[in-house]
């Protein structure tokens, strides 16, 4: 998995363990995420926006919550990242 | 703005329609002051089939939340599991004074379901804490603060309520040991309930905002429920089918509501719900 697909699966795992499958039925409606019967994540496309898709579909469903605990759970993956690499919102 | 598309199933419609039966058979009894106790009886043994309802829904619905893997899963088998030992808490209560014809002894096997149901609402609120990231808000100190204050300041206020001056009678542990683990368990779950929604709600928004407010608001009203009924024998006030019996009754069916809007809305988000 490339970095990108990692920060994805990071996130789709952490949202799995809130509200269970759920999570990747949601995150199977992103855009450009692909996930296979082994749940092995890759993006087509712009994996910026395909991560953006991903943070609003949780964000959707508790809010800025949603949000807070995915970039707790990417704090450490986020440095891997220069500037401007990861969606504003995972970053700021 | 999101216009949220709803599905209703048969489920809303027995659990409204057990509860307008409910409420009033229970308004027909204080109408007409019926004195009867074996009316008041059979009433004080009906209305826990909410709860029983409500655990055996919940119990099967949280696997489609993934169960015991997800906060939001186990948050709902707490729940339903607290809802199914508060019923087995009324059946047996019922058992002593229908069909045994006897005063309710304490402690007695009745206390084993409302005193077990604590643990499971305690855990209830704590893995829907989880669920709405109170990990996060508490890398705050003033909401780290919050969240331990409330919870000391509410067993402080039951203890002065109803335990200051307690005559200590070791020679039955088991009644001391429940005289204290009522009000302290009672007061901690939804002390605990409050501090998560308090820290919470400023940030808590999308879909679930509502059913997560719901399912604080039955935990403030079980435990209002809760708080009367000790209050009420503290004073040897409380009746069979009194109005403390039907706030119980309506707990349960605020705790059976959130579930089925847990279910309910898992239904919407997969047909599309989040993006309507």
């Amino acid at each position: 998995m490339d970095r990108y697909s990692e920060v994805a699966f990071k996130i789709v795992r952490e949202q799995e363990m809130v509200v269970g499958p759920l999570a990747f039925e949601l995150a199977r409606n992103v855009t450009g995420l692909k996930i296979n019967k082994q749940n092995e994540f890759s993006i087509e496309g712009d994996p910026k926006l395909a991560l953006q898709e991903l943070l609003m579909q949780y964000k959707k469903l508790f809010g800025e919550l949603s949000l807070e605990v995915s970039k707790n759970a990417l704090k450490d993956h986020i440095k891997k990242f220069q500037k401007g690499e990861l969606p504003n919102i995972l970053t700021d | 703005m999101n216009k949220e598309t709803r599905t209703y199933g048969v489920e809303y419609i027995l659990v409204l329609a057990l509860f307008l039966i409910v409420t009033f058979w229970w308004l027909a009894l204080k109408y007409f002051s019926i004195e009867d106790s074996m009316a008041n009886e059979y009433f004080s043994v009906s209305y826990g089939l909410m709860a029983l309802f409500g655990g055996l829904y919940g119990l099967k619905i949280s696997k489609k939340w993934g169960g015991i893997s997800s906060f939001i899963g186990k948050t709902i088998i707490s729940f339903s599991i607290g809802l199914l030992l508060q019923e087995f808490g009324q059946l047996a209560y019922s058992f002593y004074s229908l069909f045994l014809g006897i005063e309710i002894p304490y402690p007695s096997i009745g206390d084993i379901g409302f005193f077990g149901s604590i643990p499971f609402y305690l855990l209830g609120t704590y893995y829907l804490s989880k669920a709405v990231g109170i990990e996060v808000l508490l890398k705050d100190n003033v909401n780290k603060l919050i969240f331990v204050l409330v919870p000391v300041i509410s067993v402080i206020f039951v203890y002065y309520m109803f335990l200051v001056g307690y005559e200590y009678d070791w020679s039955q542990p088991v009644t001391v040991f429940l005289d204290f683990g009522y009000p302290i368990g009672q007061s901690l779950y939804v002390s605990l309930g409050l501090s998560a929604y308090i820290l919470s709600s400023r940030f808590l928004g999308g879909y679930m905002r509502v059913r997560v407010l719901l399912l604080f608001a039955a935990l403030v009203i079980q435990y209002c429920a809760d708080f009367y009924f000790l209050y009420l024998v503290s004073r040897d006030l409380w009746d069979t089918a009194g109005i403390n019996e039907y706030m119980y009754f309506f707990a349960y069916f605020v705790m059976t509501l959130s579930i089925l809007e847990f279910n309910s809305a898992l239904k919407n988000i997969k047909n599309g719900g989040l993006n309507g």
